[in-house]
């Protein structure tokens, strides 16, 4: 009895589980080398709701002695490109994403939804000095192990001034 | 005395069993009408003919039926994708068996459906947006087969109330979406390319000479 109970535990180890992504809003993660500029307020066109924004830029300011910056924000599902505008103490800068978005069916999941590299010859447009996006997948195609990643890691930037 | 009557019940059956009926289902569609909310599927038309004919043996029978159903899975606001649409034709076909001692007939057969789901799912989107899409899914073949009890209730000389409860199980051979009622088969909410569904039903049948 011992002995199946073990197989059952080691079976259901190593089976794993489906990743269907995080099935809602899609974020990105951004790494602002920003140096000595005091970062003020973050918006970006067509947001109905900017205070995931303002929460960020909130803690961003109450911990500005650190120099590289991350946020975490989302990225538009009505369309395949995202713009952030980022107004610091004395200039502003610009950051259009594009990307690809994937709406499909997975079983075990129903809809998931992913986004890409761009169908777009460009990946970003920016007044930032620097930006570099690393485009992966939101969803993970081989099982998960339990104990391992979780998801997909997504779409992350860094960018500097 | 008794004993008379019991005979002639029994030729009355045999008798019978050598007739033909058409009967018609009255109950699937009901709930969805009657509880558009609550039940698991709203608004939905299912019609499903019947005909039951005599075997060569008077204790066996077989029936035969097809079906149509057109309607909408109940909402679930939880879900990506709330609700379906969904249409089908479906044909089956039953081997009947009555018994002397139970007054119950025991059926099972074949099972092949046509159907089609369409629907909407939306991706909430609190910062920019909620994003809608729409789905068709619309040449799904399944085939299975259905076993039934069935208990019969004489109303007059022509007709008869049947009272059925059956489960139904299908291999869905093409479609990808997860159907919430599979026309057919049943209520498959959650399930993909094994369907099975157990139902309760009641049909009316008119004897024919």
């Amino acid at each position: 009895m011992k002995i199946i109970m073990h197989i059952f535990f080691f079976t259901l180890l190593l089976s794993g589980c489906i990743d269907c992504g995080p099935q809602k809003e899609l974020t990105i993660r951004l790494s602002i080398d920003a140096d000595t500029f005091l970062l003020k307020k973050v918006t970006a066109p067509g947001a109905i709701d900017l205070s995931i924004f303002d929460e960020q830029v909130k803690n961003y300011t109450s911990h500005s002695y650190s120099q590289l910056k991350d946020f975490t924000f989302p990225i538009s599902l009505n369309a395949d490109s995202t713009t952030y505008i980022f107004e610091f103490e004395n200039r502003t800068d610009t950051l259009t994403l594009f990307y690809a978005r994937d709406f499909s069916y997975k079983n075990g999941c129903g809809f998931v939804v992913d986004a890409k590299y761009p169908n777009s010859s460009f990946e970003t447009k920016s007044t930032f000095k620097y930006v570099h996006v690393d485009y992966q997948s939101y969803i993970l195609d081989e099982k998960i192990r339990p104990f391992g990643t979780s998801e997909g890691p997504g779409i992350s930037i860094e960018a500097s001034l | 005395m008794s004993l008379v009557s019991l005979c002639g019940n029994a030729q009355e059956a045999i008798e019978d069993s050598k007739l033909v009926y058409i009967g018609l289902d009255l109950v699937k569609s009901l709930p969805s009408y009657v509880f558009p909310d609550k039940y698991l599927i709203r608004n939905t038309v299912i019609i499903e003919p019947y005909v039951i004919f005599p075997g060569k043996d008077p204790r066996k029978h077989w029936v035969l039926s097809g079906g149509f159903a057109q309607g909408t899975s109940k909402i679930d606001t939880t879900q990506i994708s709330q609700s379906q649409k969904f249409q089908g034709v479906y044909i089956k076909m039953a081997f009947e068996n009555q018994y002397k001692r139970i007054p119950l007939r025991f059926g099972y057969g074949p099972i092949i459906s046509f159907s089609g789901f369409r629907g909407k799912y939306t991706f909430k989107g609190p910062t920019f947006g909620d994003y809608t899409g729409s789905f068709t899914d619309d040449q799904n073949f399944a085939f299975g087969a259905e076993a039934y009890l069935a208990y019969d209730l004489k109303l007059n000389k022509k007709l008869m109330l049947r009272f059925q409860i059956r489960t139904t199980m299908a291999v869905r051979m093409s479609g990808n979406i997860s159907p919430d009622y599979f026309p057919g088969v049943g209520i498959t909410k959650g399930l993909n390319s094994f369907l099975i569904s157990p139902g309760f039903s009641t049909q009316l049948f008119y004897k024919v000479h």
